[in-house]
């Protein structure tokens, strides 16, 4: 079982071996390679089947848990000892700071809107963006132009609210939790991150930048906190069942192949530290 | 949201908005994103259409009232748009609308026939801005299913 520690408190040879699984995984020219994690993301930017599976809609928590744990698994292939790590940007919100060193994640983008000029990804070389919605082969960050970073009363706020999700269970849904982490409502912890990153993080491709998934670790973190307070089991996911054009608890998870239920409780998988 | 656009929809009385919203908002909208041609548009032209120079960039922009099928098109690249409804508030069962990109895919851009008018060039604006030298690929016309 793997234990996932926040970014800032990594040891130097815990970021240097995940930089290491990300960037053989990159260089994987078969099967599930990295560029295949940024397609799917795009691919279910909206509505596939008849379902928003991975955004807009309940199913955003646990697709993205999933999302998540499948590329775990394909950075453990390269070495086991890789647990994907978390950004806390509530309490690391400083453009140099952890996660952003040159150690880890670089830093931001030449002229606060260009390239990335220092650490592991910077430059084409290092990390060209094969699949995206825009020209650039190398990757892209425009930090605290857009958007905001949470606070931790933000965090709060959302954890406090008892509801899954309601109906009409998409970016519309006028409370619960899931739309309020989401971004549909305010606070917003999800998308203003992605903003405040920008770059490629503001983009349907936004997975080109590893950043995303510590964004997502975090995420999936405060579901995990919220589910602790809550309950694990699967009456604390909404909605329960025959909603049409909508994922219930016992529908599959496309492209996984798993159910809703069966990532509500990760901790016989991995767990927070 | 951003913090902006929601203090526009405030603003500018997002009520008005709800003229244009669908039976399953995002989901309705989304899915005829990338399709070009595929139900025929209104004859006459909408008046908040627009085709102008953004910074060097020829950005056009062709609204869709019946279907919410907006395009965008710049220096002549198409870009996928997607309308979604957002609440305007938790204490309120009304909802607006809003267009999100493939490019500006988390920072929906409130859009209506009133106030926000101007919301679909707003978008165009933001992701000029957000390209800088770069251009669009094909892949920023995602297609969905």
């Amino acid at each position: 079982m793997g234990t996932r520690k926040n970014a800032a408190a990594l040891t130097a040879a815990e970021k240097s071996n995940f930089v290491a699984a990300v960037k053989a995984l990159k260089a994987q020219t078969t099967g599930r390679n990295y560029d295949w994690f940024v397609r799917v993301h795009m691919n279910y930017f909206g509505t596939v089947d008849g379902h928003n599976y991975a955004h807009m809609s309940p199913s955003f928590l646990p697709w993205h848990r999933q999302f998540l744990l499948e590329l775990e698994n394909a950075l453990k292939g390269f070495n086991p000892a890789v647990d994907l790590p978390y950004w806390n940007w509530t309490a690391n919100r400083s453009t140099t700071g952890a996660p952003f060193t040159s150690d880890f994640m670089g830093g931001n983008g030449s002229g606060g809107n260009g390239s990335v000029t220092s650490g592991p990804f910077a430059g084409a070389a290092n990390w060209r963006i094969n699949v995206s919605a825009t020209s650039s082969t190398s990757l892209r960050r425009a930090m605290a132009q857009r958007g905001s970073l949470p606070t931790a009363s933000d965090v709060d706020g959302v954890m406090s609210v008892s509801t899954y999700d309601v109906s009409p269970w998409s970016s519309a849904s006028r409370s619960g939790m899931r739309n309020r982490l989401e971004g549909g409502l305010a606070p917003d912890l999800h998308g203003r991150v992605h903003n405040w990153i920008g770059g490629h993080m503001a983009q349907i491709d936004s997975p080109n930048d590893p950043v995303f998934f510590l964004h997502h670790c975090n995420i999936d973190r405060l579901w995990s906190r919220w589910q602790t307070s809550r309950g694990f089991d699967a009456g604390r996911y909404a909605p329960g069942g025959n909603v049409s054009n909508v994922v219930d608890v016992n529908e599959t998870l496309a492209p996984f192949g798993t159910t809703v239920s069966s990532t509500l409780d990760h901790r016989g998988t991995y767990t927070y530290a | 949201m951003t913090d902006i656009s929601r203090r526009d929809v405030f603003r500018h009385g997002a009520a008005a908005v709800l003229v244009t919203a669908t039976a399953f908002g995002y989901v309705t909208s989304s899915s005829s994103v990338g399709r070009t041609g595929s139900r025929e548009r209104s004859a006459a032209a909408d008046p908040r259409d627009f085709e102008e120079v953004y910074k060097g960039k020829k950005i056009k922009g062709e609204h869709d009232r019946a279907n919410g099928q907006h395009r965008v098109h710049i220096n002549g690249r198409k870009l996928g748009v997607a309308q979604v409804q957002l609440p305007v508030s938790p204490t309120s069962t009304e909802t607006f609308t809003a267009v999100i990109s493939t490019v500006n895919h988390f920072e929906p851009v409130p859009l209506d026939e009133t106030n926000n008018r101007d919301g679909l060039k707003k978008l165009a604006k933001i992701v000029v801005d957000q390209l800088g030298d770069q251009e669009l690929t094909r892949d920023a016309d995602h297609h969905h299913h």
